[in-house]
């Protein structure tokens, strides 16, 4: 009879759906080595393929972050800022963006791929991808980060892999200084309209190296070390 | 004639306690389903065996603040008028209940049955009929108790955090500390059944004697559970905090058991209290005020309680209980033993308090300490809207209700 209080109390923990949200991203990320490696290899089918999938997590994607949105009512109670945890989810979700801008400008028009620019060009998706994973691997232990209300030895150790995580994104920016240098190298060989498609997706791929490391980094704020 | 208002009375005070059975124990037991500290069924027999145990050995001081802590009784004209008001308050508090609901206003059958004694003694005496430095106390203790809760259970989670989850060594402290955690529940549990409890069951013991018996109690209960405790496996592959949260899976079936007393304790009250005084004063055809309560009327209210709980209770608790299975067990433990520490210690006081409103005070304390996902504090609002309503309104219903019984009889 009487209103079940304890039940209204009691809201959906959103950390669960973040890391929900962090894997959509993740997936969405993996999506990008098959795509350019088709894009390359001149399998067009099998790039838009790939292209398509991308599009499709990304929308997931922000099916999950608005879900969570819509869950978090200024009413709530919180371990963090509230603020900060929506600030957070919008920085992930950066990096699913950011995959579906490079994949968009890739496949605006056929880009002429060289091996002399495609090969550093994978090498330097490799360094992005090591700190997209990276990141990834932080948001798993954000479950125990919430058992240890983002304190204690579980706090300092996801504090030390964020510094590593550092260190990784350095790796990226300095592929893409030396790769964006090669791809001017280049000019003549590709025309003016190629390289700047060129220069752009080197932009776009290196913004899921930064978004990672900014989400890693608002993470670092919530930590209580 | 007498006999039947007394029969009346009887189903009012066992329809309350049903509806304390079916209702709130729910909001007691819940956190342990939720955490799945405890099963369905297993909640259901605790909270029968504590409910019961609780509304006997601990539940006297409080219904005899209902009864005649609240009220001159001395200065009612007659019996008669007496069991009218009390009747009437019993049906009041039933009605504004019944209404609450309907508005979901999370309001407490504590209050309401306060409100409603307040009423119809405003009617019948004046203003000069109440003892209002005890109605003032208890309206204070409705703010402060949530309040207690609170601090009693973010201190309690802090010092889980800091002690044991945050150490180097979690699985080592929780299984050195958690035997003490069960002895000190043991501890206040054993001081609260034998300090100024039941004299004729010979447990009114002073604080010393107490204390020690208490001490001895508690003592025992810690070996017990070391044994007990020591058995559970340390998993390797489990999640972090896997054998931590194993051990408070045990120890919150103690705070459950806690929580289940403390709540018949205090809450018991309500449906005993006014019934108690009908009772009285068919038995004794006078206005006596200083006559105990007997074990049987409060034996009455428990088996009242724990009709409700198997009728309808269980069901309730499920529907609580899955919403909150985000609550694992040191949470789930923190906040139990926050809310049942407070409970008790206003029921040993004879302050009747929401048991509700408590825990929810005492969920709070433990998200105040960083250690639950998500609350909703909108809830709050509507709580502290029914703190002012209740008083008022079941009054006013309980007074309407006296007149209109007076007037019949």
């Amino acid at each position: 009879m009487t209103v079940n209080v304890l039940g209204m109390l009691f809201g959906r923990s959103p950390f669960g759906p973040l890391q929900a949200h962090m894997a959509k991203v993740q997936e969405c990320a993996s999506h990008l080595r098959p795509f350019f490696e088709n894009m390359i290899a001149g399998n067009q089918e099998a790039a838009d393929a790939e292209r398509k999938n991308i599009l499709f997590l990304e929308h997931e994607a922000d099916k999950v972050k608005n879900g969570i949105r819509d869950n978090l009512p200024r009413t709530v109670f919180l371990p963090v800022d509230r603020r900060d945890l929506l600030e957070l989810l919008s920085i992930m979700d950066r990096i699913a963006d950011s995959a579906e801008d490079a994949v968009i400008v890739a496949s605006l028009k056929a880009l002429p791929c060289p091996a002399s620019i495609c090969d550093p060009f994978l090498e330097f998706l490799d360094t992005v991808e090591k700190t997209v994973l990276a990141a990834g691997e932080v948001f798993e232990s954000l479950d125990q980060l919430v058992e240890a209300a983002f304190s204690g030895p579980t706090a300092r150790k996801v504090h030390e892999t964020i510094s590593e995580i550092n260190r990784l994104e350095w790796e990226s920016d300095k592929t893409q200084y030396r790769f964006g240098k090669l791809v001017l190298q280049h000019e003549e060989e590709l025309g003016p309209v190629n390289t700047i498609m060129w220069m752009r997706l080197t932009q776009r791929v290196a913004d899921l190296a930064n978004a990672s490391e900014k989400a890693c980094d608002r993470l670092r704020l919530l930590l209580l070390v | 004639m007498v006999l039947f208002l007394l029969a009346i009375a009887v189903l009012a005070g066992l329809y309350m306690a049903w509806n304390i059975g079916a209702n709130d124990v729910a909001n007691a037991m819940a956190t342990s389903v939720g955490s799945k500290a405890l099963t369905l069924k297993q909640a259901l027999i605790v909270a029968a065996i504590f409910e019961f145990a609780g509304a006997i050995l601990a539940g006297s001081h409080v219904a005899e603040t209902v009864r005649q802590g609240i009220v001159e009784t001395d200065a009612f004209p007659n019996y008669h008028l007496l069991m009218l008001g009390m009747l009437g308050s019993l049906l009041a508090a039933g009605i504004w209940l019944h209404v609450c609901t309907l508005f979901g206003l999370p309001v407490s059958t504590t209050h309401s049955i306060v409100g409603a004694v307040v009423g119809f003694a405003l009617v019948q005496l004046g203003a000069s009929g109440l003892h209002w430095g005890k109605v003032a106390t208890i309206t204070v203790s409705w703010i402060i108790s949530p309040i207690l809760g609170a601090l009693i259970a973010f201190i309690t989670f802090w010092f889980i955090l800091k002690v044991i989850l945050d150490s180097r060594h979690p699985r080592l402290r929780v299984r050195v500390l958690a035997p003490f955690l069960i002895g000190l529940v043991a501890f206040i549990l054993t001081l609260s059944m034998v300090f100024k409890g039941l004299k004729n069951l010979h447990l009114d013991l002073g604080l010393w004697q107490a204390i020690l018996v208490a001490l001895g109690v508690a003592a025992v209960c810690t070996l017990i559970s070391a044994f007990g405790l020591g058995r559970i496996k340390i998993g390797v592959k489990n999640s972090h905090f896997g054998y931590v949260e194993r051990n408070f899976r045990y120890l919150q079936i103690v705070t459950a058991c806690y929580v289940a007393f403390a709540h018949g304790a205090n809450d018991n009250a309500n449906a005993v209290g006014p019934m108690a005084s009908v009772i009285s004063l068919w038995r004794t055809h006078e206005v006596m005020s200083k006559v105990p309560i007997p074990v049987w009327v409060l034996a009455l209210g428990g088996v009242g309680i724990v009709i409700g709980l198997a009728t309808l209770g269980y069901k309730v608790m499920a529907t609580v209980g899955e919403k909150i299975t985000e609550l694992t067990p040191s949470r789930g433990f923190s906040a139990e033993f926050g809310a049942a520490t407070t409970v008790l210690l206003a029921s040993k006081m004879g302050l009747p308090i929401s048991t509700t409103h408590t825990l929810v005070g005492a969920v709070i304390g433990v998200g105040l300490a960083r250690g639950l996902g998500l609350l909703n504090l909108r809830i709050l609002r509507d709580i502290v809207v029914s703190w002012f309503l209740t008083l008022p309104m079941a009054a006013l219903i309980s007074a309407g209700i006296y007149l209109l019984l007076r007037a019949v009889f």
